[in-house]
């Protein structure tokens, strides 16, 4: 029962992380203003467009097989603790505005919703990171 | 257990890759944008540094969806308050 719900829960996030990455690229010049549009420094644009994406790809891939599993669960976990805080400084106005939320389907979401929606993702990250410690300690072969 | 580790990540994959590419954006944001400024459409710069757009939604920037045949009729396409940044 244990190692189903791991499974399901890395499917879930490479899901998540496939679909956010591949919509980055698809609309990359989008991706590219909408970086833009965030509250800092627009020199950290052409860092931020290459190491997001990439990152979420590099989880997911990870994610996909039992000898990178871990990494990718804390890999899922530090992606998605980074996105919720910034929704919640957002949410808490310490920025000089509210940018308009990006990233396809969660274009749709208000910022509200967009820090729920990580937050449950965050939560099924640290369930995937416990599940999967407690199966290596108990000698479960994957 | 292989079998349906196998099935159910080739399945989120094709998931994740129809879904990218169902909800791509629209078109208008790769056309010349303006922002509303009284009754008259003016052009906007650069996203993020000439203006950004914030608090969504509202209309904050329009495009011409047929600059020839229409050139009078503008759509809106990107969400939020139109904000100049003043340098």
């Amino acid at each position: 029962m244990r190692k189903v719900v791991i499974e399901i829960i890395a499917a879930l996030l490479v899901l998540l992380f496939l679909y956010a990455s591949i919509s980055k690229l698809l609309g990359f010049s989008l991706f590219v203003d909408e970086m833009n549009n965030q509250p800092f420094p627009n020199w950290m644009t052409p860092y931020l467009v290459v190491l997001i994406p990439g990152s979420e790809i590099l989880a997911a891939a990870a994610l996909l097989f039992d000898r990178t599993r871990m990494l990718g669960l804390y890999a899922s976990f530090a992606l998605l603790f980074v996105f919720t805080l910034y929704a919640a400084l957002v949410l808490l106005n310490v920025f000089d505005y509210v940018p308009c939320s990006c990233g396809g389907m969660l274009k749709k979401l208000n910022w509200t919703q967009h820090l729920w929606f990580t937050s449950a993702f965050l939560l099924l990250s640290i369930i995937g990171i416990l599940l999967f410690r407690k199966q290596r300690a108990g000698g479960t072969p994957h | 257990m292989k079998r349906f580790r196998i099935i159910l990540m080739s399945f989120m994959i094709v998931l994740a890759v129809g879904g990218a590419f169902a909800t791509t954006d629209p078109p208008c944001v790769y056309e010349p944008q303006f922002y509303k400024l009284g009754l008259s459409f003016q052009p906007t710069g650069d996203l993020g540094v000439h203006y950004v757009c914030v608090l969504c939604p509202f209309a904050c920037t329009y495009y011409r969806p047929d600059p020839v045949l229409m050139p009078n009729y503008y759509a809106p396409c990107r969400e939020g308050l139109y904000l100049p940044i003043l340098i």
